[in-house]
């Protein structure tokens, strides 16, 4: 008897014990974000203290040969590549995701979804080739008087836009889908077309959903390297004007990618790109942060809020109502203002367009305090604290006629500067009015036809996208696969490389890129699984989970070049491994760290609690039950996450150029301190150099992209065969 | 099947898929031997092809391997000032910085820089200052020169590139309001350089005389009325020529340096030669 308590006790003592040892394994994910903002941010002050932080952001000529640092164009780049990326990925991709979440047969909805997905796990470097054989050329022969070389910023917006699309439709098609059925019953039951539900109940429902999913593919085309920097002709200027997409352009990551290599360690120059490095991580946190709340949001309206407050809202809740209405006010005052010049500077230079700026916030701000005047005669009473608040103010007709006016005046503004590239100024104010016109006679016409004509113009209009869209991906593939399938060869896949990499075999490159997926598996799954399980099973709502929760999602949403000028500057230079495999495999490992946390703790949580008690009522202890009963239920869609992983270690080019790989070697080192060729950096330098025959790029491409997609197919088998063995 | 036996399938499999993983990983190396050396060499994209045939000729009598990266002249310099390379490869000299910084140079051949246009351009000699105006966005199309009228595309070498350190400084020599614009389209090395003029009929760019084997539509120009030839290197009447060096941290020795005197030696000397560059010493017959 007594024997039998002491050992219950001991058992219990020792799940305490596993509790604190899973809190410290947790607690290195954190640690890590820690490390890379250290890392990053003291690398960046040798800059911030040379040339001043002001000097940084608003200078003007990058020329590092002279010791210039100014910023401003290489921001501005990726600001501009980014948003011609969303206006032409938003409107693709929502429909897309309409298609298939409203339109589609049932039958095809997981087939579509499943093409997304493939085009989401395509490597950058392999859109970059696709960019620079297919879509620079194009470019060049469709725009020969604008574009002498191809590379330009359209070319950049484009290729980050289609890899953009996956992250919009699938998180729109999401929001759509989470969208309460009784909506849309609803509305059909008053006599709407299926085509008028859609769009006018449907859509607006989801519309929290569908910007988190806008800002989200945002952060995507952001931090994006390899596929920008082989397409936008990276020359550091700001276009004149502003919107002349033809001109070539250089974001952050492409300037971090171009000028490492040859920069020296602890000078101005290499802190200068860390401070850039500084600038992106703020960039893409500043998003994450920014999409959470929608989420949030959007939750909260659905009924399936987490009581998980995010960052911003636990902020707000501590400060004093009036701050916080003020604080909003001022920034709609500064957003007015901002928007103002912006729209002006395109036209006019900074004096005047700092007056035009003043007088819109100016006049908006007397007209509102006016109108209220006026409201208040009438005897209507209203004292809106803030901008929401004031919003709702306003009758819904006024509201309306705002809309259409902005609507008219944003489609002359964008025909405008679109036909100004072309013709000179007054045929493209004409263009822009004319184009007005035909809309306003367009929706007038629309209004007297049948409904029912309506949803299958509609329809047909979002089928014709859907396929655009599926012909691009096939396009791609299609393209790589047709150029390098006749190459590849039993010598191909195991000879070496000759004439310093440009012919001969890529047996070297395979078996680097076999070293860095074990490698960085062996360091992300323990740790990885250990924190999901860790998420999963014992962490209860602390400020401690919350923090370790936070540091995931901003390693998830750290961009790989980001990764890469970590990994160098801690692994390769502070640990002095130099260019080495384990430097690599580390950094690797890093990146897709988040990944695997996030799977394994989802696929634990979807384990019904009734398995859990079932084993503790039989007197197991809550990792016995976590080991023996639940991971192995889990393991399915662990392993997938685990198969999705490998596929994206392989394609990754950024965190490895700066830490582990070479392009030319004649014999396979067995040293970790060593450096390996990989497949997709052997890519990007064969197709940078523009050496060997386009053959040999095609057949390197073909070998990545066949590792890749088998990952996918094996991924889905899995998660099927598993998703089949599911017994509750 | 019982889950007994899909258990010890599973194992099983998993199993030979790490031995043949291991096996991969173990075997299949070409000359590899563990006692060898391991040298890396980074730098000049211009020496790179070269530094491909050197490998594969020494290492067939020693046991030394070599791994090899691009990334310009001015990578090649950082890279072994950073420690992450045993020796660097520039088109150029030894700047001012790299030498306080303690790198010493071993002058290994001599090259030219040969001005390309693309196969409309229409010219076959241009003057020293002709050049700089075009590369200064002055002259912006080949009729004003006595080409084919179309507009002239320009194309540069990125900041650390040893082959645009040797263009620039000539041309600022040639003419003093040399100032190339912001928005020229910059390239990332010298194949990619050959892309650019090959692919643009209207292109102008600059390569080394060692890539003038690669050229099919694009052709070389005379610069002053002289041609783009070894012979005038040698001779000190083609002005855009440089030094393609090798950078170490201090003297070499041990195994760089035997590697650096064999590249001097006859047989090295001649692969230089066959590459289009210009020996430094005697050449083997």
């Amino acid at each position: 008897m007594e024997a039998e308590s002491i050992r219950t006790e001991s058992r219990f003592h020792s799940d305490t014990v596993t509790k604190y040892l899973l809190m410290g394994i947790a607690a290195v994910a954190v640690s890590i974000v820690f490390f890379i903002i250290l890392f990053i941010l003291g690398n960046s002050i040798g800059a911030m203290t040379d040339t001043g932080i002001r000097d940084l952001l608003t200078g003007s000529r990058w020329l590092p040969s002279k010791d210039l640092y100014g910023m401003l164009p290489i921001i501005t780049g990726t600001l501009l590549v980014t948003a011609g990326a969303i206006l032409f990925a938003v409107p693709i991709g929502v429909a897309a995701a309409i298609f298939i979440s409203e339109v589609a047969p049932p039958r095809f909805r997981s087939v579509l979804k499943s093409i997304s997905e493939v085009f989401a796990g395509i490597p950058s470097v392999i859109y970059g080739f696709f960019g620079l054989t297919v879509l620079v050329p194009l470019l060049r022969d469709t725009f020969p008087n604008h574009l002498l070389m191809g590379n330009s910023w359209l070319a950049g917006s484009i290729l980050l836009g289609i890899m953009a699309l996956p992250t919009i439709i699938s998180v729109s098609e999401d929001a759509l889908g989470a969208v309460p059925r009784s909506y849309r019953e609803a509305s059909m039951a008053m006599g709407a077309t299926k085509w008028e539900t859609t769009i006018k109940v449907v859509t607006p429902a989801a519309i929290s959903g569908i910007s988190a999913a806008v800002i989200l593919g945002m952060g995507r085309a952001i931090g994006e390297t390899m596929a920008v920097m082989m397409v936008c002709g990276n020359s550091a200027i700001i276009p004149d004007p502003i919107f002349d997409v033809f001109s070539r352009i250089r974001p952050i990551t492409a300037t971090i990618a171009l000028e490492m290599p040859y920069v020296v360690v602890g000078s101005t120059h290499y802190s200068a790109l860390f401070f850039l490095a500084l600038i992106l991580m703020i960039m893409v946190l500043a998003i994450s942060i920014a999409s959470k709340s929608i989420v949030n949001r959007t939750r909260k309206k659905f009924g399936e809020a987490e009581n998980r407050p995010s960052l911003v809202d636990l902020m707000i809740a501590k400060l004093p109502i009036r701050l916080v209405n003020g604080s909003k006010s001022a920034f709609a005052v500064a957003g007015l203002f901002l928007i103002s010049y912006l729209i002006a500077i395109a036209f006019l230079n900074p004096f005047w367009a700092a007056v035009i700026g003043i007088s819109v916030t100016v006049a908006v701000i007397a007209s509102s305090l006016l109108w209220l005047n006026s409201l208040k005669k009438k005897g209507i009473s209203v004292r809106p604290r803030s901008p929401s608040e004031f919003i709702d103010c306003i009758p819904i007709k006024t509201k309306d006629i705002f809309r259409r006016i902005l609507t008219y005046l944003l489609m002359i503004a964008f025909v405008y500067m679109g036909t100004s590239l072309f013709y000179d100024g007054t045929v493209a104010v004409m263009a822009g009015l004319a184009v007005a016109a035909v809309y306003a006679a367009l929706m007038l016409t629309f209004r007297g036809i049948d409904s029912r004509i309506i949803q299958k113009i509609a329809h047909t209009v979002l089928l014709v996208v859907m396929a655009f869209a599926i012909f691009l991906l096939v396009y791609i593939l299609a393209d790589i696969f047709i150029e390098g399938l006749p190459l590849i060869s039993w010598d191909f896949l195991t000879g070496y490389p000759k004439d310093a990499g440009r012919a001969g075999g890529i047996y070297p490159a395979i078996v680097g890129t076999l070293k860095l997926i074990v490698g960085s598996m062996a360091i992300a799954l323990p740790l990885g699984i250990v924190t999901g399980i860790f998420l999963a099973e014992y962490a209860k709502d602390t400020p401690f989970t919350r923090t370790v929760r936070n540091s995931i999602d901003i390693l998830n949403g750290t961009p790989s070049i980001v990764f890469g000028l970590f990994g160098m500057s801690a692994f390769v230079v502070y640990f002095g491994f130099g260019y080495s495999l384990i430097a690599g495999c580390i950094t690797l490992g890093l990146m897709v760290l988040p990944v695997i946390i996030r799977t394994t703790e989802e696929a634990l949580k979807a384990v019904p609690k009734e398995l859990r008690e079932g084993s503790m009522a039989m007197g197991a202890t809550k990792w016995e039950t976590t080991v023996k009963v639940v991971l192995p239920a889990a393991i399915g869609s662990v392993i997938t996450g685990v198969i999705l992983s490998i596929g994206r270690v392989a394609g990754e080019t950024a965190p490895i150029m700066f830490t582990a790989v070479i392009v030319y070697q004649r014999a396979i080192s067995h040293s970790i301190l060593d450096p390996v060729m990989a497949l997709p950096y052997q890519l990007f330098y064969l197709a940078t150099e523009g050496m060997g025959s386009s053959a040999m790029q095609s057949a390197v491409a073909t070998v990545l992209l066949i590792i890749v997609l088998s990952m996918f197919v094996l991924a889905s088998v899995v998660r099927h065969y598993f998703d089949k063995r599911i017994k509750w | 099947m019982n889950e007994n036996t899909k258990l010890i399938l599973a194992v099983a499999v998993t199993a030979i898929v790490c031995i043949a993983g291991t096996y991969v990983a173990m075997t299949g190396s070409d000359g590899d031997d563990p006692s060898g050396t391991t040298l890396s060499v980074a730098g000049s994209t211009t020496v790179l092809p070269l530094m491909g045939l050197y490998q594969e000729n020494y290492e067939k009598y020693t046991n030394v391997t070599l791994e090899v990266s691009g990334g310009g002249s001015g990578a090649g310099a950082s890279a072994v000032i950073n420690g992450t390379a045993s020796f660097g490869m520039l088109s150029r000299d030894l700047k001012g910085g790299e030498i306080d910084s303690g790198l010493k140079a071993t002058v290994i051949a001599k090259d030219g820089v040969a001005v390309i246009v693309g196969a409309n351009a229409g010219v076959t000699d241009l003057t020293l200052e002709q050049i700089a105006k075009i590369f200064s966005g002055e002259i912006t199309n080949w009729a004003d020169i006595g080409g084919t009228s179309g507009a002239i595309a320009v194309n540069i070498r990125e900041d650390g590139s040893g082959t645009r350190d040797c263009f620039d400084t000539v041309m600022k020599g040639a003419y003093a309001a040399y100032d190339i614009p912001a928005d020229t389209n910059e390239v990332g090395s010298t194949g990619a350089m050959v892309t650019a003029v090959e692919g643009n009929p209207t292109a102008i760019g600059y390569i080394s005389f060692g890539a003038l084997g690669n050229l099919t539509t694009a052709t070389d120009i005379s610069v002053n009325g002289i041609a783009a030839t070894t012979d005038n290197v040698v001779s000190g009447d083609y002005e855009l020529q440089r030094n393609l060096i090798l950078a170490t941290m201090g003297d070499p020795s041990g195994p760089v340096l035997d590697f650096f005197n064999w590249i001097l030696g006859p047989q090295g000397q001649q692969l230089a030669v066959k590459s289009g560059f210009i020996a430094v010493k005697p050449v083997a017959v």
